[in-house]
């Protein structure tokens, strides 16, 4: 029973660490809180979802088209409104206008798709695999793999590859930066699309296993946030450590309190963490923003 | 009893930052009426020590002692209401409002006493503006100060509070020569005539060297001297540490 | 000239008295539709002006104020179930506020920037699921019934104009006793500059949660008021995080930190919102982002700021052409 659970909420957490993962780096290096995450997120879910239904893409495959549009979007929205609001404002402005361009994403997709819930049943959908005492869907093992494959990726795209570096040096040491050459400004909006492509390819996973619909937006902003600061920023192994963490919680109150409950719990864990343990489970302080 | 005029007692105070002693195992006096400079190169914990004492950072070791009651663990603004004013190295002005309300804020808090009212804090911002020689620049908002007139509003503010100890940090640091003449015969004034204990960081050697009745030298976070001016310039340990044989040259050939 | 006239203090008493006499008067000469809007538009200026308290003066940004509207609302009607009177249950409302302001507020509030706003809207997001969730005390999701006033609607509308017409005016009133009072000087100093505010002896955690208290105890009581009119509420309905994002959004069109700012932003916005959008129920919350979108790239400042600025500029250019 508790290896079920842990087995089920790790599935979960490798969903969750891609996720988070997008959020975080958006957050982390670009320096924006981006609300209009979950928006960008349910996009992604939203594209997979019309690429299977309308031409018969395979939802699997569907995640790259889905990155390639918002990657575009995420790169875009940070040159034309974020930077400019960052040149003239405070933080919260700049948290107001993803805020509006969360709300302009939600309602383009009601528009679109309407507030029905949707779900992708793709072929593998039925099949389970046994493992030691438990039976898993493959579609979530399929799904937990790609996942952490993905953040892999981009945990090689950052640390070996030239943009990736010119990226975390922009973040570490924008003066330095700049002085070897490097367009900031280019690196955070080129992080932030990445951000947003990261967002889409969880949320074409995501609409593989749980049916999903634009009043998800909000809980999913709250989940990205909880696995932030619980695992610290713009980190990827935070984001793992994060996301594993909101899985295990989130699967293990659902079988002790009831799923209803499962918002509140990641939000409750969040601000206690916040309380208590101010610099994060691995030590990055908060207050200093 | 020796410890019934001490101001200020500091006792084997330590502050580290990981590996980096930024304060290691201090401890000095300072007399009632006192006027001390606190020296020592870049890096030598002066500031650290400042924050450790006005409650801004948590000591690692140690204990601090104003007035006999001990203030090791308390809140800076619980030490500004026993009556520790402080000025900051990087000016912390009060952004959006303007010069008078910023030593205002000062006056209606500060040392626990009566709190005055509104108009009781502007005659007191009015006085101490005056003093400092601020008082024509007091609707000014903090934005369109220079950085002299930034430290000169840190002292108005700092003082506004009524201190029994004051604690600058570098407020002679951009000053031009006669403008710290000034500041130096205002120092001596507080001083003198109005009776507040002072403690002051500065770089500005001259400075320290002409006000203060004794010196502290910090060295990579421990002390290495306390003394006269003299002894001070003397000490062979200070000169190796802080002010080089350049000073000591340029000292002989004057005198 | 304008300008002349608004700092003649005798001409703003007039112009003051009038506009109340005005409000007051009102609602026996128009049509029950005009009474509540204009009691929507007195409720989102209040709110307004209490969020404004944290955002404008000190500095902090609650995005998730809207559950302290939440639980005066459910405390309220959970009261009145409960045979309680308004008054008494309103003041239970505010109570239970202040004591999350108290137990959460004081940790919460040594966040800052970021971390103090999102940690609000978790906090909103808890209290929300545990209200969705004790079905036997609030309803659940089938939401909490309020009783019913005993009397006509035309009473009914105007006898909650009226309370929520009194209720901006309190709201006003403090906030122009605190930016004159002692402790707006801690409040406005802690806004710029934390540590020096400390250096100067201000305890900046009371302060902070001081200001929070009262933020919640005005937003409280309009949940509390607001419950009671609509006689129906559902944890969707006053935990809506849109409502006090509606709310920010009111303060920055008018101006943060000003007296009359978010009353102004709330006048216009809720007048564009039902005579413009309303036509567009598709678009509402496209149309709401672009709004957003287009006031900080254009009145950054706020509405306020900006008609002084150019009320300035006019008579530096009437200036010059007298000369």
């Amino acid at each position: 029973m508790i290896f079920e659970i842990a087995l089920n909420g790790l599935m979960l957490g490798g969903l969750y660490t891609l996720m988070g993962a997008g959020f975080s780096l958006q957050w982390g290096i670009s320096g924006i809180i981006n609300l209009a995450y979950g928006g960008m997120t349910v996009l992604g879910a939203f594209v997979a979802f019309s690429l299977f239904r309308l031409v018969s893409v395979q939802p699997l495959v569907s995640c790259i088209p889905a990155a390639i549009i918002m990657f575009s979007l995420g790169w875009a929205i940070y040159k034309f409104f974020l930077r400019p609001t960052i040149r003239r404002g405070t933080f919260f402005v700049t948290l107001i206008m993803t805020f509006a361009i969360e709300l302009v994403l939600e309602n383009f997709m009601l528009y679109v798709w309407a507030s029905d819930y949707r779900i992708i049943t793709s072929p593998y959908s039925g099949i389970s695999v046994q493992i030691l005492h438990a039976e898993v869907p493959l579609i979530k093992l399929i799904m937990f793999a790609i996942s952490i494959a993905c953040v892999y990726l981009v945990h090689l795209f950052m640390s070996k590859t030239k943009p990736g570096k010119a990226i975390q040096a922009s973040a570490l040491n924008p003066q330095g930066a700049r002085v070897v050459g490097i367009d900031v400004e280019k690196m955070y909006a080129i992080n932030f699309g990445i951000g947003a492509a990261i967002g889409a390819v969880a949320g074409a996973l995501m609409s593989n296993i749980t049916s999903f619909s634009v009043v998800l937006t909000g809980s999913l902003v709250g989940k990205v946030f909880v696995i932030a600061v619980l695992g610290g920023l713009g980190n990827i192994w935070g984001a793992a450590l994060g996301g594993i963490t909101l899985g295990l919680v989130e699967s293990y109150g659902t079988i002790t309190i009831g799923s209803e409950y499962n918002e509140a719990i990641g939000l409750v864990v969040m601000v206690l963490v916040l309380v208590l343990r101010p610099r994060g489970l691995i030590g990055r302080k908060y207050w200093d923003v | 009893m020796k410890e019934n005029n001490a101001e200020l007692v500091v006792k084997t105070l330590s502050k580290h930052f990981g590996a980096l002693r930024a304060v290691d195992e201090v401890s000095f006096e300072v007399k009632r009426g006192e006027l001390v400079g606190l020296i020592g190169p870049n890096g030598a914990g002066k500031t650290t020590l400042l924050n450790l004492i006005t409650g801004f950072l948590s000591k690692t070791k140690g204990e601090v002692f104003f007035q006999e009651r001990d203030i090791t663990s308390t809140t800076p603004d619980r030490v500004a209401k026993i009556g520790i004013a402080r000025t900051f190295q990087i000016t912390k002005p009060l952004v959006g409002m303007t010069v008078e309300e910023n030593v205002m804020a000062g006056a209606l808090f500060g040392r626990a006493g009566r709190p005055r009212s509104i108009e009781e804090a502007r005659k007191k911002a009015r006085e101490c503006l005056e003093l400092t020689g601020m008082l024509d620049k007091k609707d000014l908002s903090v934005g369109q100060l220079t950085i002299p007139d930034m430290k000169r509003l840190e002292l108005s503010r700092a003082m506004a509070t009524d201190p029994h100890l004051l604690l600058l940090d570098e407020v002679m640091a951009g000053l031009r020569p006669t403008e710290i003449d000034e500041a130096l015969s205002l120092i001596k004034k507080l001083n003198e005539t109005m009776n507040i204990t002072i403690i002051f960081i500065e770089h500005v050697m001259r400075a320290v060297m002409s006000i203060s009745q004794r010196i502290i030298v910090l060295d990579h976070g421990k002390k290495i001297a306390e003394g006269s001016p003299e002894d001070i310039a003397r000490n062979p340990l200070v000169i190796e540490a802080y002010l080089g044989k350049k000073y000591m040259e340029r000292r002989k050939s004057n005198g | 000239m304008l300008r002349q006239l608004f700092e003649n203090k005798k001409i703003r008493i007039i112009g003051i008295s009038a506009i109340v006499l005005f409000l007051m008067g009102i609602p026996w000469l128009i049509t029950g539709y005009w009474v509540r809007l204009l009691t929507s538009i007195f409720m989102y200026a209040t709110l307004s002006k209490a969020i404004d308290l944290m955002i404008g003066y000190l500095g902090y940004v609650p995005f998730g104020n809207v559950v302290f509207f939440g639980l005066g609302a459910y405390t309220t009607g959970i009261a009145m179930s409960h045979g309680i009177p308004f008054p008494l249950a309103m003041v239970m409302g505010a109570l239970i506020s202040i004591m999350v302001c108290i137990f959460i507020g004081v940790p919460v509030l040594r966040l800052r920037g970021h971390y103090f706003a999102v940690a609000t809207v978790g906090l909103n997001g808890a209290i929300m699921a545990i209200a969705l969730n004790a079905t036997a005390l609030t309803g659940g999701a089938m939401g909490l019934t309020f009783p019913v006033l005993p009397a006509p609607p035309e009473i009914i509308y105007r006898y909650f104009y009226y309370m929520m017409f009194a209720l901006m005016v309190a709201a006003i009133i403090v906030s122009i006793i605190i930016v004159k009072s002692r402790f707006g000087y801690a409040v406005r100093s802690i806004k710029a500059n934390e540590e020096a505010a400390r250096a100067l002896g201000i305890n900046t955690t009371v302060t902070k949660t001081a200001i929070w208290i009262i933020s919640a105890i005005i937003t409280s009581i309009a949940g509390a008021i607001y419950g009671f009119w609509m006689s129906y509420i559902s944890t969707m309905d006053v935990f809506n995080i849109m409502i006090g994002v509606t709310c920010i959004l009111m303060t920055l069109l008018g101006g943060a930190g000003t007296i009359i700012g978010p009353i102004l932003g709330a006048l216009i916005f809720q007048f564009l919102s039902e005579m413009v959008w309303s036509q567009f129920l598709e678009f509402h919350l496209g149309i709401l982002g672009v709004i957003t979108i287009l006031v900080i790239f254009f009145i950054p400042g706020g509405l306020v700021a900006s008609l002084k600025e150019s009320f300035t500029r006019a008579k530096v250019q009437h200036k010059e052409a007298g000369s």
